[in-house]
């Protein structure tokens, strides 16, 4: 029996690349209020775990379930934020022609007219703030400018659920603010899942965190402990929570997570 | 020049060459911001075994061609993420086994040996109006299908796993991709030849992509240079057969002038970016 309906939820689940092992038995409830950061070294399977709930990915074994079916039939619903490394950032496209991409499938399935599709997108970028940059090709974005453009390709699907993959990296902690404070405000509606390495900036956010190598230690709370780093990590890493109980700040930063 | 114009043979090579460039501007676009070069090349060389096909069994190699090249971009496009193979290693050995099959069916076709030449460089004095139907009929299957669905190419070949999340049908529309890339290719063989048919799908598609900025303009701009070239190149044979008394390959004189232009642009740019 639940008592929480959960929009999404990882059960056991393992993967495998030729035979070695990425994810060992992960398990991941997903409520409606969730913001949820995954945390971990590189190469831990952050982005694995959510290309699993993506469907993009298959586990070797367990059991995954997006919005209550499999995600390869319920993943338009989601808004998907890839890393930018995932694309050709020199692709010939302007940052409305990436906005509205989101509106795609979208656009088919409901029947919009071509004048809704245009001020959904026109909304969508004026909420964060890529207005003046609409025409610009991609290329010449800076790295907060490119992530903004991409978490407003995924809310013009109006996504009921958001998955960002390190929208913050490589980006300056000015833009950081920005798009985390435009992910707090959407947080009130939806719920989010966010990858990232940058601990310190997370914890100020989210409502939980998550830690990934391997296996996942979540504890559905924002409270990372000396161990659960540590284990994740591979490394014991000290926490100064005295006085700032989101702060953490990590002896061992630089760690394994260049 | 202008009582060339008189000549059938001549007015048929203005229009493949006016129908080649426009495929060239708009699946070069394509190939080259996607960068599929190379798949691009492995296509042209596999559909010479569909032209040794064509003599050996007694029906048109164009056909054959067609045939052959779409086996291979469609393949291509579907297996190499189920073979578990890199794709150009799967490319390298179409590439040359396609080839080789080629050889030895026109080798072992009897009487007249087809010109290898010709496929290789390309025969654009020599098309037929049935050739002109034919190609006329591919183009606009290409750019039709373009056309009709340009966003969804765009979403997924800037960014496939956004579109797949998107709910968009990535795994056909990559293989549509192929597929107009293979037909592209076969248009293309007829003017250029086979070796040559890369520079046309590149050359005006990398030249249009330092000018500007979207994939809709690079496709317009890439099949003005396209044209450019291919007219530029006939008039160069030309001028330089009627120089030196020996018949010069238009194909190769079109190669020649796109390649020179866009090192000239290349140069060109670099000095411009660095002045300013």
């Amino acid at each position: 029996m639940e008592t929480i309906k959960s929009c999404a939820r990882l059960h056991g689940v393992s993967v495998r690349f030729d035979g070695l092992l990425a994810l060992d038995e992960v398990s991941l409830d997903v409520d409606p209020q969730a913001f949820i950061a995954l945390i971990g070294p590189n190469g831990g399977g952050k982005t694995t775990l959510i290309r699993v709930l993506l469907g993009l990915q298959s586990p070797a074994s367990g059991k995954v379930e997006l919005f209550g079916e499999l995600p390869t039939r319920t993943r338009h619903r989601v808004g998907y934020v890839p890393q930018t490394r995932s694309f050709d950032s020199n692709f010939p496209i302007s940052v409305r022609e990436v906005v509205e991409m989101g509106c795609l499938t979208h656009f088919k399935k409901r029947q919009h007219g071509a004048h809704e599709l245009c001020r959904k997108v026109d909304d969508v970028m004026a909420q964060l703030e890529l207005t003046d940059i609409a025409e610009r090709p991609i290329g010449t974005l800076s790295g907060g400018q490119l992530q903004r453009a991409l978490i407003a390709r995924a809310l013009a699907t109006e996504p009921e659920m958001l998955i960002l993959d390190e929208p913050t990296a490589s980006i300056d902690p000015h833009a950081v603010e920005m798009i985390y404070r435009h992910l707090l405000e959407l947080n009130q509606r939806i719920p989010i899942i966010t990858v990232s390495h940058d601990i310190g900036v997370v914890s100020q956010y989210v409502k939980t965190i998550g830690c990934v190598n391997q296996h996942l230690h979540y504890h559905a709370s924002k409270e990372i402990t000396p161990a659960m780093l540590e284990e994740a990590y591979g490394c014991p890493i000290d926490l100064l929570a005295h006085g700032q109980p989101h702060r953490v700040l990590g002896e061992h930063k630089g760690h394994g997570h260049a | 020049m202008l009582e060339l114009l008189s000549y059938s043979f001549m007015r048929h090579a203005l229009l493949a060459a006016a129908l080649a460039s426009l495929a060239c501007g708009v699946i070069g676009s394509f190939v080259v911001s996607r960068r599929l070069v190379f798949i691009t090349g492995g296509i042209a060389h596999t559909a010479y075994a569909g032209v040794g096909l064509g003599y050996f069994f007694g029906f048109n190699p164009f056909v054959g061609a067609v045939l052959v090249s779409l086996l291979a971009g469609v393949g291509l496009g579907t297996l190499s993420d189920r073979l578990k193979q890199a794709p150009d290693t799967l490319i390298g050995i179409i590439w040359a086994v396609g080839m080789a099959l080629g050889m030895v069916l026109v080798a072992l076709t009897p009487g007249y040996a087809p010109d290898l030449l010709s496929y290789l460089f390309g025969s654009i004095m020599f098309v037929s109006l049935q050739d002109l139907w034919l190609m006329a009929t591919l183009n606009a299957s290409v750019l039709l299908v373009v056309w009709h669905q340009y966003k969804a190419f765009l979403a997924v070949s800037f960014d496939e796993e956004y579109s797949a999340v998107a709910g968009l049908p990535v795994r056909f529309l990559q293989v549509l991709m192929y597929a107009l890339i293979s037909l592209s290719v076969v248009l293309l063989i007829k003017v250029v030849g086979i070796i040559l048919v890369i520079a046309l799908l590149t050359i005006p598609a990398a030249l249009a992509k330092m000018f500007v900025p979207s994939l809709k303009r690079m496709m317009v701009q890439a099949s003005l240079w396209a044209l450019v070239f291919t007219y530029g190149g006939m008039f160069l044979a030309y001028a330089v057969s009627s120089i030196y008394q020996v018949q010069v390959p238009a194909g190769a004189m079109m190669i020649l002038l796109a390649g020179a232009v866009y090192g000239v642009a290349l140069v060109g740019r670099k000095r411009i970016l660095s002045k300013s």
